[in-house]
């Protein structure tokens, strides 16, 4: 085994590692978005519905959502996955790792999309709805096949914004060994103090955003025909 | 007295409304039907022309009235059923004129009788706010009536159901100001998408697309998206998207507001195509009198929720009875010099003005050689405007009579045409209609 001092890189050992962490970083990344996506906009969706004077206005149904949303959202990450552990317990069946580090991040990130969702589909141009209902489509309908098209682009370029946070998140799993590229630059960069560590892993999650939010750019673009 | 229309049957009635109210705030349920509730606000809320409105503020100290000024142009939202501390204010487009009864409630609608008939063009005219977008709306309801009864091509609106709605809103097709095409639509895919609601099939709907873009003149853009048109390109293709599936109502809720003068009247001869080869029944809402007097048969205006005239184009023109009417019909022909303008003539023609008007059942043409043949007169004229209303010549000139045969040559026009007389700057005298006018 070779010792190390501070501030130097061996790439025959640090190589792998880094390789591993970003592998486990894009696990928990990607399987967050796309549950926490799916589920997020779902609720978005019941949300922007039922609000006042939306399609399916019901002040029961958005006062509860409304409220379960607010309590979850300020709660720091790093607390919330703490807090929650007896219930990663229960469903995940360990509260350490990657996948007990999936649980907590999926709940934070269907929070966010909801209200993502929400906001934009809030934006969307009231004579559109008007127009589509006059001619005779349903609530449901305009809904899903009438706002979420229209909106297509802001929803696109929202869950690129989503990404960053779900990043920012995976970093901060690190402290519940979930692994990936923030618990590498905690454990390998800050206690041992080897800054280089943690740069190079700071690069690297620098360069994914930018990619993301790049690919989320081209795809609003191709989606908006302003 | 509609004008005949081709493949239609006159006088027999495709929209009746019989003492219809609507209301808006007060103790508003919530709303059904989501999408134009800035609309609500412009034609519902705020403040009455003239005088104050009340705003109540339920809070928790109880509730206290204040006054706003005529001027603001606020829609007071009230909390929705239950009460509450709710205040929201919604900055409506444009100055408004409804009626607040004491309880905050505004009648956009108020107790309007009306029949439109089929294979007409039906023109509702009236200022922001007069109540006539929601009128309109009540015939596909999109807004629901509060009382009354609204017959639709023989079926009752205010009792369908949420199903019969659908099936009743695809036989009305609707355009607005706005356009409102899906911008993330293709122009074909917005003209196909009422088929597509309708069932179609991909080939029947393909087919009956190129049709519509056909009728309208736009086929060459059928692969662009709305952002890439202009304001009168949009509008066409709201008109083809409103008639994809053949309706027998067209409803246009201020189509062409949103257009220069040229492009209007493109928009409007499409209008005129529309019900001349179609048949289609066309209820035309509109804040401008030229719209009416170039595409409708028959008219209402509209002010405060009321319909406080309504007739032939060519009679509410020639002889309109509510100063509103008159205020409207002026903005459209300008043809009738107001008192500032009479002002103004006599200081340089002192003798005897008279306004010489067109009338319905008179002659189509102002004989002044008649007039004052064989008389010592002379005639100026001074003022006013030919134009053609129902294709038929319309307005009114105004002259300056002087000389011995000044007296002679009045009785004469007085014959074949509707003449007001103005006097001299001596002896003057004022036109009854500026009157009141005035007054209201």
């Amino acid at each position: 085994m070779t010792v190390l001092a501070a501030n130097e890189i061996d790439w025959s050992y640090h190589g792998p590692m880094f390789l591993t962490a970003i592998g486990e970083t894009l696990q928990m990344v990607l399987v967050t978005l796309v549950l926490g996506g799916v589920i997020g906009l779902l609720l978005g969706l019941a949300l922007y519905g039922t609000r006042r004077g939306s399609l399916f206005e019901n002040r029961w149904v958005y006062g509860v959502l409304n409220t379960i949303v607010n309590i979850v959202r300020p709660i720091p990450f790093i607390i919330f996955i703490t807090a929650i552990r007896p219930l990663t317990l229960e469903v995940i069946g360990k509260s350490l790792g990657t996948w007990a580090a999936i649980f907590p991040m999926t709940i934070m990130c269907v929070m966010a999309t909801g209200r993502i969702i929400e906001q934009n589909l809030v934006a969307s141009d009231a004579g559109v709805i008007e127009a589509a209902r006059a001619m005779g489509a349903s609530r449901l309908h305009v809904l899903l096949r009438v706002l979420v098209p229209e909106q297509l682009a802001p929803l696109i370029l929202g869950y690129a914004f989503l990404f960053v946070g779900v990043l920012d998140m995976s970093a901060m799993a690190g402290a519940i060994g979930g692994g990936g590229l923030g618990q590498l630059a905690l454990t390998y960069g800050y206690q041992r103090y080897n800054d280089y560590i943690t740069w190079i892993a700071v690069a690297i999650m620098i360069v994914l955003v930018q990619v993301v939010q790049q690919l989320g750019n081209w795809l609003a673009r191709r989606t908006l025909h302003r | 007295m509609s004008v005949p229309t081709p493949g239609a049957a006159p006088g027999t009635p495709i929209i009746t409304f019989t003492d219809v109210v609507k209301v808006f705030g007060g103790r508003r349920k919530p709303g059904r039907e989501a999408g134009h509730g800035a609309r609500d606000a412009a034609d519902g809320g705020g403040a009455a022309q003239g005088t104050t409105t009340d705003l109540r503020l339920d809070g928790p100290g109880g509730v206290r009235t204040i006054g706003l000024p005529a001027t603001t142009d606020a829609k007071i939202a009230k909390s929705g059923p239950g009460g509450g501390a709710g205040l929201g204010l919604v900055i409506p487009d444009g100055p408004l004129d409804v009626s607040t009864s004491a309880g905050g409630e505004v009648r956009a609608v108020d107790h309007v009788t009306l029949e439109i008939d089929r294979g007409e063009v039906f023109g509702v005219v009236g200022y922001s706010g007069a109540g006539k977008s929601t009128l309109v709306r009540l015939i596909n309801a999109l807004e629901r009536a509060d009382s009354g009864r609204i017959v639709v091509d023989g079926k009752d609106v205010t009792a369908l159901s949420e199903r019969g709605l659908r099936s009743l809103r695809s036989d009305i097709g609707m355009v607005f100001q706005q356009f409102n095409l899906f911008s993330a639509r293709t122009v074909a895919a917005n003209v196909g998408y009422p088929l597509r609601l309708a069932g179609w099939s991909r080939a029947d709907r393909r087919k009956r697309v190129a049709e519509l873009l056909e009728f309208v003149g736009i086929t060459d853009k059928a692969r662009r998206y709305p952002a890439q048109l202009s304001g009168g390109q949009k509008q066409r293709v709201g008109i083809a998207r409103a008639l994809a599936t053949s309706p027998s109502i067209l409803l246009a809720d201020e189509a062409t507001s949103a257009l220069d003068p040229e492009t209007t009247r493109d928009v409007l001869d499409l209008l005129r195509k529309v019900n001349r080869e179609l048949g289609i029944t066309i209820v035309v809402i509109t804040h401008e009198m030229s719209v009416v007097q170039y595409v409708c048969h028959r008219v209402a205006v509209m002010e405060r929720g009321k319909v406080v005239e309504s007739g032939p184009v060519y009679s509410v023109f020639a002889d309109p009875q509510q100063p509103a009417t008159q205020r409207f019909i002026q903005t459209a022909l300008h043809d009738r010099p107001g008192p500032d303008v009479v002002e103004r003539l006599r200081r340089n023609h002192p003798g005897r003005l008279v306004v010489v008007t067109l009338q319905e059942e008179g002659r189509s043409s102002i004989d002044l050689t008649e007039a004052t043949r064989g008389l010592d007169v002379s005639a100026h004229v001074v003022f006013g405007g030919l134009t053609e209303v129902q294709d038929r010549p319309f307005g009114s000139i105004t002259l300056e009579l002087s000389g011995p045969g000044t007296d002679e040559t009045f009785a004469r026009l007085a014959r074949h045409a509707a003449v007001t007389d103005l006097g001299t700057s001596a002896a003057p005298r004022s036109d009854v209609r500026w009157e009141q006018g005035a007054r209201a």
